[in-house]
């Protein structure tokens, strides 16, 4: 009876206690949980009528305790979330802090800046079609470049909102449809960003702006030329609604991420200990890795592979992504980029805890690997003479160097770090032994 | 031999049966509730047979939904004991030729339980607290002889002896791997989560599991340390089951593990429980063809011991090739993963293409072949037959495989320049050359 009660008691220990570095963001008295008491610490704090340190009670990551703090806090005594924000990320567990670092500084911020840039891109289209120019064009097609940009890089953590709300497929859906797009301009519907929303995903977003704001036949005069007059108009309104289509689309994905607006960032970063992202702290973290995986992969077999016709068939440069504008090149860059962002913890808002933080704790070796493996990709990516149409029939050798680097990338993506990190990357599979 | 002739309760046995036939009607519900069925038999257009076995194949859709249907309702006879030797018959069938239809479904512990049915089949198991005991009671009894009792403790104690010498290899033992990547992978698990990244911890796993498992049996069989080695059982199981998805393997030994105990512990246990002994009969099962039974289960209890050998004179890198790596209870020893493609070229044409498998095959098939040889062979003959279905003349089939194992970087794992065309084992590339 003895052992049988042992027994019990550690099963009951292992299955019902909560992780202790849940306990410690927030608990201001370090009583062990979170309760009122340390609400009203953490607003003493905030009010100057006491100390409180930052890696209990800082419970936003804003660097300072203030009443924002105090409230997250009694929220969390009421049960309404969990504050994981606290500087030191130790409490947190190395895998929570990355998720933390990820959200906070990577996609909250990246999200910032593509909403931010789309609001310019907005802006340059709504010059654009007021009085079609070359300057004007010029500069809707930099915003737009500069904004697709953001949104190539930010594909890396593609995750969350943006496919549960399928806001991504609104904003960059490959590829646009253009006979279906100029049957939109040719029919009668009020062309409306609202009306863009009834459309599918092969009419509206970044690909569908660039078939009027790139011309590879007729060249910025053509593409001017097709936004001048009366006959254009309906172009115009078009090219209109999808600039503004892409402004609300970007700002929705920006909040449903904001901590004043979804605050996803928290279900995300409380994975497992409360938050509805993941049932646990190992699935939100496993999609991370297998979201750079997919990239890697996505970039490996669609952009380079397919155009190439490494499956035989020979070359199809009518399959490359961004085909009238010629930045296919600039686009893979973009995801490799992202990709190192998400593994170095380089992010948009500052250096924060990284994948390769967790691999560099079980082998530097593989961690070395695959920095040099990201960088040679970005390189070899780099060397290919732009368009990537024109390279994968005349310039074969750079732009099957430049394949076999990113699946090279890719492979050690899957085999080395997701086996290290015991990542799984079969959902849909058996149970294992 | 008279001690194993000498009767014993036929408690510990029934006790058997039950916890087993509980286990696989939760085994069962499973594969509904996850959707396996589909997944696994409906959902893939190729299946990787065994040699010789390819006449095993997965019934239409409905029919395999049937079948484990059918699987269920067997188990609830084992469990109640209703015409139970037939039940247990159609288990054993029906469960071996589910797990026999394809290599990618290969599970150590689907293994134990196709071996275990196929003997319980042997053994008078429904003689006792069971609906065929009630209704025929001139076919009961309260004893069986010993030997039924110990075929299954030496087939439990098998599984855990080989499952410790599949562990005394170096990343194990010096490497604490895989256990150092699985452990790290799970940071968030309550109280010890913290803890499980360390290395020290670990090892601590890696050494306790390993003597766990080649120690276990002689605990268990010791009177005097055999409850506390049964608590080491359910400590063992479900931190494990608490650490890693190993599904029913965990319930299924700490269910099957009492039979180590003296043969009346259910009754002693009731007795303690409800406050009045109840010592067993003398009735003595009649076992038909007893010296025939007893011959098969020596002959299967040999090759039980011999099997898990046999890797051993074919290679010295068993985790790298996986030679004799099925059905030798090498469970949870590594950490392998790998990508293969495919390269086919028609000599008469010189026309050459890459085949994906992940194109044909599901998620789980492509991840069990790009890390075992036969399964790799056995896809390049089948990319070769589709070829000439389509058309193409003898095709030649290359393959491009990189397997990773146990936390080290990736190393092509195939010979690439080998046709595996007509292969029934692709060539591994040792990991000294790779």
């Amino acid at each position: 009876m003895k052992a049988a009660t042992l027994i019990a008691t550690i099963v009951l220990g292992l299955t019902s206690a909560t992780p202790v570095w849940a306990q410690l963001c927030g608990d201001a008295d370090d009583s062990g949980s979170i309760t009122v008491t340390d609400g009203v610490n953490v607003l003493r704090s905030a009010a100057g009528l006491g100390v409180c340190d930052l890696t209990r009670c800082d419970a936003d990551g804003s660097g300072a305790v203030t009443v924002t703090d105090g409230v997250n806090v009694l929220r969390a005594a009421a049960g309404l979330g969990n504050p994981t924000g606290c500087p030191g990320g130790s409490n947190l567990g190395p895998r929570r802090t990355f998720l933390r670092d990820l959200s906070n500084l990577g996609a909250v911020a990246s999200y910032r800046v593509l909403a931010d840039d789309a609001v310019d891109l907005n802006i340059a289209i709504e010059d654009l079609v007021t009085a079609p120019g070359a300057e004007r064009l010029a500069i809707a097609q930099a915003a737009w470049r500069s904004t697709r940009r953001v949104w190539k890089e930010s594909e890396a953590f593609r995750l969350g909102p943006s496919e549960t709300q399928r806001t991504s497929a609104r904003i960059d859906w490959p590829a646009a449809n253009v006979s279906q797009i100029n049957a939109e301009v040719n029919g009668s519907n009020a062309l409306s960003s609202a009306y863009l929303d009834t459309l599918g995903a092969q009419k509206v977003g970044f690909q569908a702006m660039e078939v009027f704001l790139f011309d590879p036949v007729g060249g910025d005069a053509g593409a001017v030329n097709a936004l001048l007059g009366p006959d254009n108009a309906r172009r115009r309104a078009y090219l209109l609604a999808l600039g503004v289509n892409v402004r609300e689309r970007t700002a929705e994905l920006r909040d449903a991420w904001e901590p004043t607006g979804g605050n996803f960032g928290a279900d995300f970063i409380d994975s497992g200990i409360g938050g509805n992202a993941f049932a646990t702290l190992k699935e939100a973290f496993d999609e991370v890795v297998n979201r750079m995986i997919f990239t890697a992969e996505v970039v490996e077999e669609d952009r380079l592979g397919a155009p190439l016709g490494v499956k035989g068939g020979g070359p199809r440069p009518d399959l490359v992504e961004s085909p009238r504008s010629g930045d296919s090149l600039q686009d893979i860059v973009a995801n490799l980029q992202g990709i190192a962002d998400v593994y170095r913890g380089t992010y948009e808002g500052g250096q924060g805890t990284s994948v390769s933080t967790q691999v560099v704790a079980l082998s530097p070796e593989i961690d070395t690997d695959v920095r040099q493996l990201l960088d040679a990709a970005i390189a070899a990516v780099q060397a290919v003479p732009p368009p990537l149409a024109d390279a994968v029939v005349n310039h074969r050798t750079e732009a099957l160097a430049a394949y076999a680097a990113v699946q090279e990338l890719r492979r050690a993506l899957t085999l080395d770090v997701a086996s290290l990190l015991g990542v799984k990357l079969t959902f849909g599979g058996n149970d294992g032994d | 031999m008279t001690a194993l002739r000498a009767p014993v309760d036929v408690a510990s046995l029934v006790f058997f049966r039950v916890a087993f036939g509980l286990v696989m009607i939760v085994a069962e519900a499973r594969y509904f509730a996850h959707g396996w069925i589909d997944s696994l038999f409906v959902q893939p257009r190729f299946f990787f047979a065994y040699p010789g076995l390819a006449f095993v194949q997965p019934w239409p859709a409905v029919g395999m939904y049937l079948h484990f249907a059918v699987l269920g309702v067997c188990a609830v006879g084992i469990v109640v004991g209703c015409w139970t030797r037939t039940c247990t018959a159609l288990f054993a069938l029906g469960f071996t030729w589910m797990h026999l239809i394809d290599k990618a479904n290969y599970l150590n512990h689907y293994y134990l339980v196709s071996v275990l049915a196929c003997v319980l089949v042997l053994l008078p198991t429904g003689v006792a607290g069971s609906v065929d005991a009630w209704r025929d009671p001139a076919r009961a009894a309260d004893r069986v002889p010993a030997w039924v009792v110990w075929v299954l403790r030496v087939q439990l104690g098998l599984v855990y002896f080989y499952g410790g010498v599949g562990k005394l290899n170096h990343d194990w033992i010096f490497a604490a791997q895989p256990l150092r990547i699985w452990l790290a992978a799970s940071g968030d698990v309550p109280l010890i989560g913290p803890l499980l990244g360390q290395g020290w911890v670990a090892y601590a796993f890696s050494w306790v599991g390993m003597a766990f498992d080649l120690g276990i049996v002689p605990l268990l069989l010791w009177r005097r340390t055999r409850l506390v080695a049964y608590g080491l059982v359910v400590v063992f199981h479900v931190l494990t089951r608490l650490l890693f998805p190993i599904g029913i393997f965990p319930w299924l030994m700490i269910g099957l593990t009492p039979i180590f105990f003296a043969p009346d512990w259910p009754r002693r246990v009731l007795a303690r429980v409800a406050g009045a002994a109840s010592p067993a009969g003398p009735r003595v099962a009649a076992i038909r063809w007893e010296g025939a039974i007893v011959a098969v289960l020596a002959v299967h209890l040999g090759l039980q011991t011999l099997l898990p050998l046999r890797a051993f004179a074919t290679t010295d890198d068993i985790a790298w090739t996986e030679e004799g790596f099925r059905f030798a209870w090498r469970v949870m020893v590594m950490e392998k993963a790998g990508v293969a493609s495919f390269r086919l070229r028609d000599p008469a044409t010189g026309e050459a293409w890459v085949v994906d498998p992940r194109s044909e095959l599901t998620r789980l098939q492509t991840t069990m072949m790009a890390t075992q040889p036969d399964m790799i062979a056995d896809y390049a003959r089948h990319l070769a037959a589709q070829a000439r279905g389509a058309g193409h003349g003898e095709v030649e089939v290359r393959a491009d495989v990189y397997v990773s194992l146990n936390g080290r970087p990736n190393r092509r794992f195939i010979d690439p320049d080998a046709d595996l065309a007509r292969s029934t084992r692709a060539p591994v590339v040792p990991r000294s050359r790779s």
